[in-house]
């Protein structure tokens, strides 16, 4: 179903690589020592509450990720439900962009950050293990000590071209009010500058021009909305998808899906909008609706149930495929929060 | 000097007219009292002779008619403070002969002697420099006594039946004048000290004649050739049978004129011990409150002695040859107590007095212990939140009088473990604190009976690390040095067991976040075995 925004590849944060060994000469083995003596000896080390806050600051990507029952290994995924395939294919799709963006942001938890301020935290600058002259940094601010919010930015740096300095790849901040990933973030990824700068992304070009996300995981359910917009070319029509993820704790969750562009040959931008609700034994309903463009209020509604085979679908643009009766539709709670 | 310099001495003291306490009174005594245990680097350290050096200065102060201000102490000091001394006594000296008075100087040192030199702590003064600065004061006698070893070569030409060689007096027809040398041993002989009595063996002795064990006539005056003749006999006897051989004190002398000289007098103050002809003959062993043999009298058939100890109370022993005579008496200021033999009583050899615990405190020796302790920051909450309270399992080494006599080098290692919360304004994590130290540590204790207080300082590197129950926080960990002090007591319950209670106060110095520094306070109990 519509298309791949994955395969633009992740965010090039991968962690610092292993520090090169050589062997040591007994004179500088003792030298080494003394100077790790001395060091341990002055205070060393990463015991540190600040970090923790600083930490806690950059998001998890696991907190973000959309949660929908596994298929049923009775069903033939061919037998699944159409509108519950796209509802898992635009999960995935969902789950791997919140994996490319925040992985790399998320490893830093693992590391002590390289150096400290007052208001600041610096991770870096690291050398990108997968843009070969590129290095990045990360830094997590929190200017107001009265204040629950903080803020972070990866840069990334081409090492030759350092007249260019430090080039903006992602923005965000998170108000960290009710404690260890709780709390409200956004995120910006911008691809503008980078690729102006001739930052070499995975698979050559950037997979979109903007990406933002906004979250809410202070209370159930988490909210994650994600916007993408990019310039469509002749492999990629789409323009801008909008994604918005509601997660109960039982599993229950909704995803709303909108994609635009010329989805349909022909002069008219087509807007196409799925929503996807689903209980925790995995039985749901989808609406898909033709917004704008060709096909304009074309509505289909499909309900399936736990196997994720359909029990109920109108697709007024192909009778033959309709099945069973409204009333065989799963009972969904109300998903606002 | 052998039996026939004690036939010399006691010719000598025929010959000698008597140095009457009436000449003594005009007699302007000086002393210098010099004691030091280290004796540089290629040397042991002695545990005693501080400890002597203290000894005389009381005797001499108290029963020797020195006065205070005309009296010098210097225990631990070098080879310049014994010469800064020596050159005020001269200067004191030559203002009083201005005045028209007799004067003494009464010279002691105790401590190591090497290579023809005294070995004060690093510095050294040869012993030809201290016999020229001797000679050279301007004083009419001067009584010099070395307790080191092979301090006999300072007398090695001037035994008591040759003719002195180091003659620097010019005779007086009437009065004493001159130089006296006495040594702890001879020029080939090692001078030994005990931990039995706490001290060396011919202080000790010479001290216990001072005291009064040495009036032989019983005028209640101890001269100079009683107390060394006392003090020759009683330190042969005791260290015939030792392991380093008999030690022989020397003795040399060019006292002009007719008079012996009165070091002190016992009679005077009236004040002490006193042992009644009819007591039983013996050794008598009086043992002060800290455990020290205060004296040591050897009280003959038929005559009396006058102790003259300083107020308080002591434990008096007398050993037969079944059982052992012991009792206590109390020695008001002023009040000469007799001890009568019905206050002594029978105890077995296990209760002798001078075999107490505190007398084997005093050789150098490891002890082991092992505790549990308990350690918190002084900055809580916010500190707490850093580290939390802990207890801790922990062990000691530590060497005793090893450095110097009541210094106790330690090292300990501890570890400990606990539960706490990082408690901060956009978090709360809950983490698990461990804590490794490895500490050394230098106290000076004061040994008593049972209990020895102590106090010093610390040394401990600290690492410590923390582990969060959220998998998303790695793990933290921090090093440094922390400075600190350290005081306690031990208490004795066995002869080689103790138990410590001790406390400790450290500085953190935690810089992560900043400088944040912090204190933390300690407290721990062990039971400590001496090997």
């Amino acid at each position: 179903m519509i298309f791949n925004l994955t395969e633009g590849g992740s965010l090039p944060l991968a962690p610092p690589g292993p520090l090169s060994r050589v062997a040591a000469k007994p004179r500088r083995a003792r030298l080494l020592i003394g100077l790790i003596l001395g060091w341990m000896a002055l205070g060393c080390g990463n015991y540190s509450n600040d970090d923790l806050e600083y930490m806690n600051a950059v998001p998890a990507g696991n907190q973000l990720v959309a949660t929908l029952p596994a298929y049923s290994a009775a069903l033939p995924v061919a037998s699944e439900a159409e509108l519950a395939q796209t509802t898992h294919s635009v999960t995935t799709q969902f789950n791997q962009m919140i994996d490319n963006t925040l992985g790399g942001l998320d490893t830093i938890r693992s590391y002590e950050p390289s150096s400290r301020t007052p208001t600041s935290r610096t991770w870096g600058p690291f050398a990108s293990t997968n843009q070969v002259g590129w290095d990045w940094r990360l830094t997590v601010s929190h200017d107001d000590p009265q204040s629950t919010v903080f803020s972070y930015e990866l840069d990334v740096e081409n090492t030759a071209d350092l007249a260019q300095g430090w080039l903006t790849f992602v923005t965000g901040s998170f108000d960290a009010s009710e404690g260890v990933r709780k709390g409200t973030g956004s995120m910006t990824v911008t691809t503008d500058a980078l690729t102006k700068a001739g930052f070499p992304f995975d698979q050559g070009t950037a997979p979109f021009d903007m990406l933002t996300v906004n979250y809410s995981t202070l209370s159930y359910p988490i909210t994650v909305d994600m916007t993408i917009d990019r310039t469509a070319d002749a492999t990629n029509p789409v323009t801008s998808v909008v994604y918005s993820y509601l997660g109960q704790a039982d599993a229950s969750g909704q995803m709303s899906f909108t994609l635009t562009g010329n989805l349909v040959p022909g002069p008219a931008i087509e807007t196409v909008a799925v929503v996807s609700a689903w209980l925790p034994t995995g039985a749901g309903e989808a609406t898909e609706t033709v917004e704008q463009g060709d096909g304009a209020g074309l509505v289909q509604t499909e309900c399936w149930d736990a196997s994720f085979a359909a029990t109920y679908n109108s697709k007024p643009w192909m009778t033959s495929e309709n099945v069973g009766q409204a009333s065989a539709c799963p009972s969904l709670p109300s998903f606002s929060n | 000097m052998r039996a026939g310099a004690k036939t010399a001495l006691v010719f000598a003291l025929l010959l000698a007219g008597r140095w009457g306490p009436a000449r003594a009174e005009t007699l302007h005594r000086f002393a210098v009292v010099v004691g030091n245990d280290r004796g540089g680097g290629d040397t042991r350290p002695l545990l005693y002779a501080g400890a002597d050096a203290r000894k005389v200065y009381d005797i001499l102060t108290r029963l020797g008619g020195v006065q205070a201000e005309d009296a010098n102490l210097i225990v631990d000091g070098s080879a310049a403070d014994l010469q800064a001394a020596l050159g005020k006594v001269e200067r004191q000296a030559a203002e009083a002969t201005r005045r028209g008075e007799k004067t003494a100087l009464f010279f002691y040192y105790s401590g190591h002697a090497k290579d023809g030199a005294l070995r004060l702590g690093d510095s050294r003064l040869p012993i030809e420099t201290l016999k020229a600065l001797v000679a050279a004061a301007p004083v009419d006698i001067r009584i010099a006594i070395l307790d080191s070893c092979r301090s006999g070569a300072m007398t090695r030409s001037k035994g008591a039946r040759k003719a002195p060689a180091f003659q620097i007096e010019s005779e007086s027809p009437r009065d004493a004048k001159g130089l006296v040398i006495l040594t702890s041993s001879a020029s080939d002989e090692d001078s030994q000290e005990s931990d039995l009595i706490g001290g060396s063996y011919f202080s000790h002795h010479l001290a216990s004649g001072l005291l009064g064990g040495a009036d032989r006539s019983g005028d209640g005056r101890v001269t100079l050739f009683e107390a060394y003749a006392y003090a020759y006999d009683r330190t042969v006897a005791d260290t015939a049978d030792s392991a380093a051989g008999a030690q022989h004190p020397t003795f040399s002398y060019d006292l002009a004129g007719n008079g012996d000289l009165v070091l002190t007098d016992v009679a005077a103050r009236h004040e002490g011990i006193y042992l009644p002809r009819q007591a039983p003959s013996g050794v008598y062993f009086m043992v002060d409150g800290q455990g020290f043999v205060a004296a040591e009298i050897n009280k003959g058939d038929g005559v009396d002695r006058r102790v003259a100890l300083a107020p308080g109370r002591y434990r008096v022993k007398r050993r037969l040859g079944d059982r052992l005579r012991v009792g206590e008496l109390d020695v008001a200021r002023g009040q000469l107590v007799t001890l009568e033999e019905e206050r002594l009583r029978d105890a077995p050899f296990t209760d002798d007095p001078v075999k107490g615990a505190a007398r084997m405190d005093l050789s150098s020796r490891w002890s082991l212990g092992a505790g549990i302790g308990y350690q918190a920051v002084f900055e809580a909450p916010d500190g707490a939140s850093l580290f939390p309270p802990t207890g801790l399992l922990g062990i000691d080494l530590a060497l005793r009088n090893f450095l110097r006599r009541d210094w106790v080098l330690g090292f300990d290692v501890a570890v400990g473990s606990a539960d706490g919360v990082a408690a901060l304004p956009t978090v709360t994590a809950p983490f698990r604190f461990s804590e490794f130290s490895a500490a050394t540590s230098l106290v000076v204790e004061w040994p008593g009976r049972y209990l020895t207080p102590f106090v010093g300082g610390r040394l401990a590197l600290l690492l410590m690390s923390r582990r969060f129950q959220d998998d998303e926080f790695p793990s933290q960990f921090f090093s440094t040095l922390s400075p600190g002090a350290v005081g306690g007591v031990s208490y004795q319950m066995s002869r080689s067991t103790s138990l410590v209670a001790r406390g400790r106060l450290h500085y953190l110095l935690y810089n992560v976040d900043g400088n944040r520094s912090l204190g933390y306070w300690e407290l721990a109990t062990t039971v400590n075995y001496d090997f």
